[in-house]
């Protein structure tokens, strides 16, 4: 009788831990130092891959384990492209349905798995495990709309490192606005940060898990054109004096839409 | 030349035109009749489909090797009857009947199945089951506009280099990293970024 | 001619008795019915057998196999059927898998869920995989090209002969002995 109980109540309980583990998620990289280890599985070969987050600092770094020699590539992250958990949570509600299951364990830690299935055709469903005490990923699939598995890969260790936020190392504001602007903006993305770094301009959009990021720089007639890896897209294109080149975790339409109604800020409409 | 070397690699040659659908008349029915029964050629055809299996990528759960070997014991324990009857049905109503008869008799399930399309249930219907818990959004925020079902995409080569591949030149890897980088870890695409950085250090 | 004719004379094969002759066909669609399943199941560890019930219902339902569509797309319906049963089935089981991920001595690919390999058949198939990519990286460019056009982008052997201007037979003799090649080096790798 117990035990028809708990499965009848189950999807109850898992909806409320998933608000739970949900706002621990939406915060894990702004509040969080951590060490985490993984495995790309549908690499080939297999990658072992180590990332060192650093709760609002400027450097992460990711140190390559596999293939023998081991390689670090410095992480320099936007902090503000990091929304509030708030804002994030938000975003997400409008562009996925959010579906817990049972609990499990990834690399001996309780997580609970929440698929987030997209409401259109503009970005990837994925499936989270998600730790319950961190909020941070243990284990990611992400697939296309017909079901091929577009990235796979599953943490072996998580390790929290103590706390060493230095407020001097915290990177400067992003500007809010960019030499060019994304209007219409794609249903479910809003524009989050603004980066620049010499002649080059950053724009980055969030839908609360899917992330693109349009790089403006002049344009220089270098190859221009398409290209996907598991499930990172990237289209460039040159278009009035500039080279765009759209990087996101979304089909690829969806970074020809981006292109499409990509103008720069100074504009009112087309013809400019 | 030793003339049975030469033999074998003529069959084989054939062998490799009919899983392309090139092989007719006299020497598809010779290969037919001989592929039934030669451990060789039917070895090399299950090395051939293997090679076409890694280069077509199917994607998804990768099958054990012994898939087809369980198929067919699991065939083979059922002991049923091969299924008799001719597949070219025109005026073929009396080998209908026969067929049915034995399959009766033979007490094999007959299978009913209907013509569907597959189509990933959630992105037919954009909007639907949303659930009680959803949080109120504020007055600015973006309306939810209905989006149509996209055309899954094809795997796009970069430049004009024709029929696809995904090789990257350094400059167009910096772009993916930078923005795997730039501050939203879990998110679709990051590991396929770290991994191309991570194939860069080979 | 095409692929699907070469599907009827298999089917007609097993259909006058020869019931060995349907291991041919298993072995031709065997990861493609695999991923029409998956559509369906998604991560469910019973891909495999359901992908496997579709071959046992499709070998018992050949007679009535009347031949006005291709071959695999009446395999392809069978597997999207006995999946969707599946799922019906099964719908309201718990999720009950407890996934331990050891950590030092050596990670485990989660795949092994889906699949029945033991870890030295997972290392085999892997090794079969990149004899195979390293093995086409190798071959002549007019090999390489005829083969690629084949089995990556589906053309027929006439497209290809058009598109690398040569006569079909030389289309068939690259793709063969493209194919040759690799199979050499696969062949001492799956020697039983």
């Amino acid at each position: 009788m117990l035990a028809l109980a708990t499965l009848l109540l189950a999807p109850v309980l898992h909806a409320d831990e998933m608000q739970t583990v949900l706002a621990r998620f939406g915060s894990a990289e702004q509040n969080l130092s951590y060490r985490l280890t993984w495995v790309v599985s549908d690499a080939r070969p297999p990658q072992v891959l180590e990332r060192i987050h650093r709760a609002g600092q400027r450097q992460s770094s990711l140190e390559l384990l596999s293939g023998g020699a081991t390689a670090t590539l410095p992480l320099p992250t936007l902090p503000s492209a990091q929304p509030e958990s708030a804002q994030r949570l938000l975003l997400l509600q409008q562009s996925y349905r959010l579906e817990p299951r049972a609990r499990e364990t990834v690399a001996r830690r309780v997580v609970l798995p929440v698929w987030f299935r997209p409401n259109d055709g503009l970005r990837y469903a994925t499936m989270l495990w998600l730790d319950v005490e961190t909020g941070v990923p243990l284990k990611t699939q992400v697939h296309d709309s017909d079901g091929r598995i577009l990235e796979y890969s599953v943490a072996t260790a998580l390790e929290l490192l103590p706390d060493a936020t230095d407020p001097a190392a915290s990177a400067p504001a992003s500007a809010r606005n960019g030499s060019w602007r994304i209007d219409p903006m794609p249903p479910g993305f809003r524009m989050v940060a603004v980066h620049r770094e010499g002649a080059r301009e950053q724009l980055f959009l969030l839908d609360g898990l899917a992330t693109i990021s349009i790089f403006v720089e002049p344009a220089d007639g270098r190859r221009t054109g398409a290209m996907r890896r598991g499930a990172m897209s990237s289209l460039i294109r040159e278009q009035q004096g500039a080279r765009l080149t759209a990087v996101g975790g979304v089909p690829l339409v969806t970074l020809e839409r981006v292109l499409n109604a990509a103008i720069p800020t100074g504009c009112a409409g087309s013809g400019c | 030349m030793n003339h049975d070397q030469d033999g074998a690699d003529v069959l084989r040659e054939q062998l490799s035109a009919l899983m392309d659908g090139e092989l007719e008349g006299s020497e598809k029915a010779f290969l037919m009749r001989r592929l039934a029964h030669d451990q060789d050629l039917k070895a090399s055809w299950d090395r051939y489909h293997q090679i076409r299996e890694v280069l077509s990528e199917p994607q998804g759960p990768r099958r054990s090797m012994d898939f087809a070997d369980r198929v067919m014991a699991a065939i083979e324990a059922e002991e049923a009857p091969a299924p008799q009857r001719a597949i070219r049905s025109g005026g073929s109503g009396q080998g209908w009947r026969q067929a049915f008869g034995a399959a009766m008799a033979a007490g094999v399930a007959a299978v009913a199945f209907w013509v569907t399309e597959p189509v990933a249930p959630e992105l037919t219907d954009p909007g639907a089951g949303r659930s009680a818990s959803m949080v109120e959004l504020p007055a600015n925020a973006p309306t939810l506009m209905p989006v149509p079902l996209l055309a899954p995409v094809q795997r796009a080569s970069f430049g004009d280099s024709g029929a696809g591949g995904t090789q990257l030149a350094p400059l167009e890897a910096h772009y993916l990293l930078q923005h795997a980088a730039a501050g939203v870890p879990s998110a679709p695409g990051t590991a396929s970024a770290y991994v191309e950085w991570a194939a860069q250090q080979r | 001619m095409s692929e699907a004719d070469t599907d009827l004379e298999l089917v007609s094969r097993v259909l006058k008795g020869e019931r060995k002759v349907f291991d041919l066909i298993v072995r031709r669609y065997q990861s493609r019915v695999c991923a029409a399943v998956a559509k369906v199941l998604r991560r469910s560890p019973d891909i495999e057998d359901v992908a496997q019930e579709t071959f046992l219902r499709a070998y018992r339902a050949l007679p009535s196999f009347r031949g006005d569509s291709s071959f695999y797309t009446w395999l392809y319906k069978i597997a999207i059927n006995t999946a969707r049963n599946h799922l019906a089935t099964n719908s309201r089981r718990p999720q009950l898998a407890d996934v331990d991920i050891s950590v030092a001595e050596h990670f485990e690919d989660e795949r092994r869920l889906l699949d029945r390999d033991t870890p030295e058949k997972e290392m085999l198939r892997e090794e079969v995989e990149q004899t195979v990519l390293k093995a086409v990286d190798a071959l002549p460019e007019d090999m390489r090209t005829a083969l690629t056009l084949r089995e990556v982008d589906g053309m027929s052997y006439e497209d290809i002969s058009k598109l690398m201007e040569c006569p079909i037979g030389t289309v068939r003799s690259r793709i063969f002995r493209g194919r040759e090649a690799i199979d050499r080096l696969l062949r001492p790798l799956l020697k039983d």
